[in-house]
């Protein structure tokens, strides 16, 4: 079983990284579905549901380190957001790992590989999201 | 300085505080509040006739408290404007000084002023702060434990001493001093950031000016390492050893004091040859860390600037863009955003006034029509996005969320958190994402 994963990355940090890590051509599984949003913190819950409720097994947000954010905060608020996005998932059923919220800088391509072969890795171990 | 004050173009305002910013780039509107010197800046002359008949003594600031002042006083020969101020703490208010200032300049009906200034760039340079040792090292328990900063004002001719190194407790001139390094700094536990070198080569510096003023003196400077980058800085490091300046790089484990002599006994690990040796001093001279000021929190917070995990204010890019900060219009220069020496904080105070004249020569400043935007029918005026957004661009009209164009960057956070999907990105609005989404995940 392929899992499919959405990523929203941010385009300072975690675009940068897979960027990065495709022009260095570190070795990740094909299974991430990229969309580039401007800002972690942009990332609203419905849109995570939504990938759920279209067949996607994981979602992962990338954004940059705390501190790092292009916008200040925006990374903060996104933690805040994932972290009760998590519950929600959990409420209706969705193993909250299933998201993953990680903070990859432009400079962390071998990072980004990492995290999304890990990430890959722990969804074929606990196999499809059925909806 | 002096230059600064004279400059037609330029007009200083000192002994002020900074309250509020708003704005944008090309116009900020400035409040700052200017405390009252309750003297005339205008009619002092600076001739001093008053400081002579105040009776109030008080400790001297620019001597680090090793010197007096009185409660009128100019607060060291250079200070610019050239006129003198009145420390409402100490006055006594005999008004001695008002009957002998000739030009009638003292006024203590001086209030506080506010003032609103109408600006299109904004400079942030207010600088660092030394740590404060006491209670390590035994500074502030024994007498003879000072900081650099108190070696370079006793050095200094125009110090609290003339020029002439004492010791503290018995005004006599020490033989052997002891200098510790990375006081405050480069330590896990609270503080783990260098101070970029600086007091490596303050510690070099004054080394070197003390064996000058006392040929026999036998110094030591106890270090982790010499960090002597710059240009010239190691021929300066490598000159002093020449000089006779010994470098033991040792951990300090503790200092003691002899109650009779009030010498000092510091037992030091030597991490080269792993010997314990004890080492005797008549002064011993702590090399304390550059930290941010006090008032760099304050001033983040007001001009909504970052700051780095070391406390000090965030550039746009620590390579890159080490002037310029998040907020278009607004720039650092010096140690505000980082531990200088005085090569780099020059290079950065003209590298700030030339960055901050671009925009204003040109009058154009360019953004990227990212921003957000809002749909007015379905907003509903909660606030949530106000709250929310980093750059303050958002403000409530007529109960409905409006945005600043200039000062909205296109993050989106307020589009992920309006709970009406009211704001949205121009670029990159829900029903692009959603459809996104769905795109993406329809041929499984």
């Amino acid at each position: 079983m392929t899992p499919n994963i959405v990523a929203f990355l941010c385009n300072w940090c975690g675009y940068a990284g897979a960027d990065l890590a495709g022009v260095s051509r570190f070795q990740y599984p094909p299974t991430i579905k990229i969309i580039r949003v401007m800002c972690s913190g942009r990332v609203d819950p419905v849109f995570i549901l939504r990938a759920f409720e279209n067949g996607a097994d994981g979602v992962l947000v990338c954004g940059c380190h705390i501190n790092d954010c292009h916008y200040i905060s925006g990374n903060l608020q996104a933690e805040k957001r994932v972290e009760k996005t998590k519950q929600l998932l959990k409420a209706i059923g969705i193993n909250p790992d299933r998201l993953r919220l990680e903070w990859v800088s432009a400079a962390e391509g071998a990072k980004f590989a990492t995290v999304v072969k890990e990430f890959t890795e722990f969804l074929e171990k606990i196999g499809p999201l059925i909806t | 300085m002096l230059e600064v004050a004279e400059h037609p173009l330029i007009e200083l305002i000192t002994n002020a505080d900074l309250l509020d910013v708003l704005g944008y780039i090309g116009n900020f509107d400035v409040t700052i509040r200017k405390n009252p010197r309750f003297v005339d800046e205008s009619k002092c002359t600076g001739c001093e006739a008053c400081v002579h008949v105040c009776p109030v003594y008080a400790p001297n600031k620019f001597d680090v408290g090793l010197g007096y002042r009185k409660a009128i006083y100019r607060p060291f020969d250079q200070a610019v404007p050239n006129a003198v101020l009145i420390d409402p703490e100490k006055c006594i208010e005999c008004h001695l000084c008002v009957r002998e200032c000739e030009p009638k300049a003292i006024t203590f009906d001086q209030k506080p002023e506010i003032r609103t200034l109408n600006v299109g760039t904004i400079i942030v340079a207010s600088g660092f702060q030394t740590y404060n040792p006491i209670g390590e090292f035994g500074y502030g328990k024994f007498a003879n434990v000072i900081t650099q900063v108190e070696l370079e004002r006793l050095l200094a001719p125009n110090g609290p001493t003339t020029g002439e190194v004492i010791r503290p407790s018995d005004h006599t001139e020490p033989k052997k001093i002891v200098m510790i390094q990375c006081v405050g700094s480069r330590n896990l536990q609270n503080n783990l950031h260098c101070s970029g070198g600086v007091c490596c080569m303050v510690a070099i510096k004054n080394a070197t000016l003390l064996k000058q003023h006392i040929e026999y003196a036998d110094i030591t400077i106890c270090f982790m390492d010499i960090r002597a980058a710059g240009k010239g800085y190691e021929e300066y490091f490598l000159q002093s050893r020449k000089n006779g300046i010994k470098y033991l790089r040792g951990n300090i484990a503790n200092i003691k004091e002899d109650p009779e002599t009030k010498d000092l006994i510091i037992r030091v690990e030597d991490t080269l040859s792993q010997d314990i040796i004890d080492l005797q001093a008549n002064l011993v001279v702590l090399s304390t860390a550059m930290e941010p000021a006090s008032s760099t929190e304050e001033i983040s917070k007001i001009l909504r600037l970052e700051k780095s995990a070391d406390g000090f204010l965030k550039e746009f890019h620590a390579r890159l863009d080490p002037i310029n900060t998040k907020i278009p219009g607004i720039y650092l220069a010096g140690a505000v955003q980082g531990p200088k020496s005085i090569a780099e904080s020059v290079a950065a105070g003209k590298a700030a006034a030339s960055s901050a004249a671009i925009p204003m020569i040109k009058k154009v400043h360019e953004i990227i029509k990212l921003e957000a935007i809002i749909d007015p029918e379905r907003c509903s005026g909660c606030g949530l996005c106000i709250n929310i957004c980093p750059y303050q661009a958002i403000s409530l009209e007529d109960n409905i969320a409006k945005i600043d164009t200039i000062l909205c960057r296109g993050c989106g956070m307020c589009a992920a958190i309006c709970p009406s999907h009211a704001a949205t990105l121009r670029a990159y609005r829900d029903t692009m994402l959603e459809n996104y989404i769905d795109a993406l995940l329809s041929e499984f």
